[in-house]
């Protein structure tokens, strides 16, 4: 049985269908990325896996228990954390931890020893006494994972929760995923920062328009877009990154991917070294002044801008 | 996580006796005593009683100062708990919707429920922390003599009780997601209720009748009251399920336990009047109607979401009862409406039961009858042009309201114009119109012909609504076959031979 299982999964808003025929399962104790564009329907596909939104068709089960018909049996198997939240006026740290350890039925020892627990996991020991809503937002972020593992639930939805965090805070952050994700904990986590998925998920889950269109791990997706997508250049000029957009839209097999200071990206479309050879030996031709030209090595954000291309 | 580790004194802070309370109303007695709405209105009635007080025990010579003072008291004291401190709930279910808060609350064990019974209850805890430390004035007010013990302070528990009443009113508006609502709904209703508390109070013949209510010396004063009391728990506990509704998961169903509960408050009240004074029972269908009237239209305004296989078992389970109970109170507005077609009927038979059957009193059980189907026509009729015009829509509190206003606002402009122009055929042009048939109604030249069309237009409007009804329906008899398999599984696996 696996810890997430989503059949058919359909969500519409009168007419918007923002998911349209999920389907995907996620194994127990494996760390499932979930990586779209904004607006793909990330968000609401991790609320209805969170009860809190209810699918027009199709079904999810968290540990075999039916999300719709179920949903406080749900609840107590999994940890969610939103994208975006506010936090309580005039309530302290441990005030705010106290309320949801109540709200999910601890009660003296016990509930001191959840609280303690995960106040020393997410280290906001120090932070007991500090009004929650005058937090940074990475000692909101550790908050909020705290609250979401006051009950240890066996599986945690976490929507983006490296976002607008800055490099410390986010690292910090990654450590303590890591550290669940060795507990064997399922993890179910979406983010815009795409490297750092790769390097902490067994697989991606990639949608597009509500629809899946790669689901897999880091290293066959980006072989996957190796077969179809062909290589990418950085070249450096004299003169503006204009200059070399302007030409590799007159020139064929060569897609210009993105300004960079001194020139730019570009996508080969071909892996022959012959062809990239061609390309170059014509950019001299036509003028440009080439200071530096390189291949660079694939990304997942490279990978993903394919697939969608594809798509 | 580690397993064994030293509890950081912090953290054995937190309060045993906090342990033994609602999770929900800790934490909003935490917040809201904290707040400093509350600190600045708690002492601003400190500040304006005593400065009050001294003014008119320092100014008056004369001896009426004890009631003045009475009166001083329960103005500030209405005015502090029937308008300032619900006015803080305007907004307590949505900015926990707007702030994500909710969702992190409903994934642990609280129920929407108690949820909002918990923000209630934190609120109805501050009241009544304003209205006790009022005490000393309450004293001081003694010593000036004429005090009818009894009678004040019973107003101030009826004060506190409407204070209560209203409080979860305005929660159960703060749970509606358009912004215009809330404000017009909320400001339109603070300022009736504090121009009706300045009038109750002020005005010297009301506050006789309010004292001689809360003395139980006026006539009927105890049904009247029981009436009363029972009138603001309902229609309290109305408001707060509708909140709690409006954030509960589709699997949990409010809509049957609310629609019994409803049947269950008539039939107390039903009861009250069956016991009282002969006279006193004519007013019964008034206030069976008047008590429906809210149930009918949170039933019609219900969203026909698919019913999950946990809301329809408990139903299939009860076979034929089961089915026949779906028909009248599965959530949504298609079981709703035959919901208020049982709500009609009992407000029609109770004017007849209670109505006296007297030949001198046929004519107004006549027109009790017809304002009784005009009334259920007035709810229905904006159901219908939802129906028609935006039967998709997935904002049917909004678009109902929107109908209904436009209807009373259509209404009025061809009552202004029939006035204006004195042309008779436009009351027969719109006699569709049900506001327009009271105003036929209301004219004794047009009265026969309003109770002529008031019942085929009724069930004219019920029948179309029930046909659009056919097709969830539908979805919901091919759910009730997905849930019999799942009995039938049940039941496969509990004997397997």
């Amino acid at each position: 049985m696996s810890a997430i299982s989503v059949k058919n999964l359909y969500r519409y808003f009168g007419k918007l269908k923002a998911v349209d025929g999920l389907s995907f399962e996620v194994p127990h104790g494996s760390v499932c990325g979930f990586i779209g564009a904004n607006g793909a329907g990330k968000t609401t596909t991790m609320r209805m896996l969170s009860t809190l939104d209810y699918p027009t068709m199709g079904s999810i089960e968290i540990c075999g228990i039916d999300v719709v018909n179920h949903p406080a049996k749900v609840r107590s198997l999994l940890g969610w954390m939103p994208d975006h939240f506010g936090n309580y006026d005039h309530m302290t740290v441990l005030e705010y931890l106290d309320f949801y350890a109540r709200a999910l039925g601890y009660s003296g020892k016990e509930k001191h020893s959840r609280i303690q627990e995960v106040m020393e996991f997410a280290d906001l020991i120090p932070l007991a006494d500090r009004l929650s809503n005058k937090l940074s937002k990475g000692m909101t972020q550790r908050l909020c994972l705290g609250r979401a593992l006051i009950h240890d639930p066996q599986v945690l939805i976490l929507d983006e929760p490296a976002a607008g965090l800055d490099p410390k805070a986010r690292v910090e952050l990654k450590h303590l995923i890591r550290i669940l994700a060795e507990e064997g904990k399922t993890i179910f986590i979406s983010s815009h920062i795409l490297s750092e998925l790769g390097e902490m998920c067994d697989s991606l889950l990639f949608i597009n328009d509500g629809r899946i269109v790669h689901h897999g791990d880091a290293e066959s997706l980006l072989q996957g877009s190796d077969n179809a997508g062909g290589l990418f250049y950085d070249v450096q000029i004299i003169g503006t990154p204009d200059k070399l957009a302007d030409w590799a839209v007159t020139s064929p097999h060569v897609k210009f991917i993105e300004d960079r200071k001194r020139g730019g990206k570009i996508r080969i479309d071909s892996d022959d070294p012959a062809i990239a050879a061609d390309i170059l030996r014509r950019m001299i031709k036509d003028g440009l002044q080439i200071t530096e030209f390189h291949k660079e090595q694939r990304n997942l954000e490279d990978a993903f801008i394919d697939i969608l291309e594809q798509q | 996580m580690s397993e064994e580790s030293i509890i950081h004194p912090l953290v054995t802070d937190t309060s045993k006796f906090s342990d033994k309370l609602s999770p929900m109303l800790v934490k909003e007695l935490r917040q809201g005593l904290k707040g400093t709405t509350f600190v600045i209105l708690f002492i601003a009635i400190q500040v304006t009683l005593a400065l009050l007080i001294l003014g008119q025990s320092l100014a008056s010579s004369y001896d009426n100062t004890g009631n003045d003072i009475s009166t001083t008291i329960f103005v500030c004291i209405s005015l502090a708990t029937c308008v300032l401190q619900p006015l803080r709930a305007i907004s307590a279910i949505r900015s926990e919707i707007k702030e994500n808060t909710i969702d992190l609350m409903l994934i642990t064990k609280l129920s929407a429920w108690k949820i909002v019974f918990g923000k209630w209850i934190s609120l109805v805890s501050q009241s009544a922390l304003i209205i006790a430390a009022i005490t000393p004035y309450l004293i001081l007010r003694y010593f000036f003599g004429g005090m009818q013990l009894f009678a004040e302070l019973m107003i101030l528990m009826s004060i506190f009780i409407a204070s209560a009443g209203i409080t979860g009113i305005f929660i159960g508006i703060s749970s509606l997601p358009s912004l215009i609502l809330r404000g017009i709904f909320g400001l339109v209703m603070a300022f009736y209720i504090g121009l009706g508390s300045l009038f109750l109070f002020l005005n010297p013949p009301t506050y006789y009748d309010l004292t001689s209510l809360c003395s139980f010396q006026a006539e009927y004063s105890f049904s009247i009251y029981s009436l009363l009391l029972i009138g603001t728990i309902y229609i309290c506990w109305l408001a707060l399920d509708f909140a709690a509704g409006s954030i509960a998961p589709i699997a949990e169903n409010r809509a049957t336990p609310r629609r019994l509960i409803c049947l269950g408050v008539l039939t107390i009240i039903t009861m009250i009047f069956f016991l009282s004074e002969p006279d006193f029972r004519r007013a019964a269908p008034w206030f069976i109607g008047i008590f429906s009237i809210p149930i009918c239209i949170i039933s019609l305004i219900e969203h026909p979401l698919f019913t999950t296989s946990t809301i329809s078992i408990p139903f299939i389970r009860r076979g034929i009862v089961g089915r026949i109970g779906s028909y009248f109170l599965y959530p949504g507005w298609a079981s709703g409406l035959n919901f208020v077609l049982i709500l009609f009927v009992a407000t029609y038979c109770s004017a007849l039961f209670f109505h006296p059957t007297t030949s001198s009193h046929s004519d107004t059980l006549q027109e009790l009858l017809t304002a009784s189907i005009i009334s259920f026509s007035c709810i229905i009729f904006p159901l219908l042009l939802t129906r028609i015009f935006f039967s998709n829509t997935t904002k049917l509190f909004l678009i109902y309201f929107i109908a209904l206003l436009l209807t009373g606002l259509l209404s009025l402009i061809v009552i202004i114009v029939k006035e204006s122009s004195d042309t008779e055929a436009i009351y027969t042009i719109f006699c569709w119109l049900p506001p327009i048939q009271f105003a036929l109604f209301d004219r004794p030249s047009t009265e026969e012909t309003a109770h002529l069309i008031a019942l085929p237009t009724f069930f004219f409007y019920w029948i179309a609504c029930f046909l659009t009804s056919s097709k969830y329906w539908k979805h919901m008899r091919a759910n009730d076959a997905k849930s019999r398999e799942i009995i039938d599984a049940e039941k496969a696996v509990d004997s397997p031979e």
